[in-house]
């Protein structure tokens, strides 16, 4: 992707079918980012600043290609360019921000049961919790999915048993054990 | 005992956790699961998780976007 300069490059307007199109997506960007900055507070600053990245270089988006896609793409960009700055001076994540909804759980178990099993995705490594996030919560294609991560539909495949194998693992270990803890890859 | 149709693989079985398969494709699936108990309890328990993990950030889908978002689209609507 090119970078344009903001001072001679005049923005793009948006036509008001891509303007629609774009606010459809902003809740998928918004918990895209939320899973790949493991619940951080910065996650809605990717999110913003993969929309201001994707805005000023919609021109280069072509008319068959998949949009989520193609905004996933960005915002991972910018994640993978946070978390080294992170790395840096680092931010703890934060687990406990989003509540489960209660129409979600039709019990107290259930809603307890779907907290453990998000702070299991949240706790695997990125490659496996974000194409689990990709495959298996927002329902993208192995396609869309080796398209986003730069990866061959075999190893989407293959990240994606083992997560569902480590979530498995995760969960059964949350009966028995107090606490959480930090899996391997 | 030979059969017709294409062996279940584990691609197959990967495609029916993730509820991917045709309808078609799902029947023959189901069928091999049911004279193979054990393999079938396994996907159960991972069709089961797959059920939990597509509901999962769903409330965040619902939630109001906040406005720096919807601003920096406005600046540029045509």
């Amino acid at each position: 992707m090119e970078s344009g300069d903001d001072k001679t490059v005049p923005p793009v307007a948006l036509s008001p079918e891509l303007h629609a199109a774009l606010i459809a997506e902003l809740p998928h960007l918004r918990r895209f980012a939320y899973f790949l900055m493991r619940g951080s507070e910065r996650a809605d600053d990717v999110a913003q600043e993969a929309l201001v990245r994707a805005v000023k270089h919609i021109g280069g988006l072509r008319p068959d290609s998949n949009l989520r896609a193609w905004l996933f793409t960005i915002a991972r960009n910018v994640a993978r360019n946070e978390a080294r700055r992170q790395r840096r001076s680092p931010v703890a994540p934060h687990t406990d921000l989003a509540d489960i909804h209660p129409a979600q759980a039709q019990t107290q178990e259930a809603a307890i049961e779907m907290r453990e099993l998000q702070d299991a995705v949240l706790r695997l490594a990125p490659a496996f919790r974000q194409t689990l996030f990709l495959c298996a919560i927002e329902g993208l294609s192995y396609e869309d999915a080796a398209q986003v991560l730069g990866v061959p539909i075999g190893t989407i495949r293959s990240r994606l048993a083992r997560a569902r194998r480590a979530l498995e693992r995760e969960m059964a270990g949350a009966h028995h054990t107090a606490g959480g803890k930090e899996q391997g890859k | 005992m030979v059969s017709r149709r294409k062996a279940v693989s584990a691609d197959d079985l990967q495609d029916f956790i993730e509820g991917r398969l045709s309808k078609e494709r799902r029947i023959e699936v189901e069928a091999y699961l049911q004279s193979h108990p054990t393999e079938a309890r396994r996907v159960e328990a991972l069709r089961e998780q797959a059920g939990r993990l597509r509901r999962l950030g769903s409330e965040m889908l619902v939630e109001p976007v906040p406005s720096q978002f919807l601003d920096i689209l406005k600046r540029l609507k045509n």
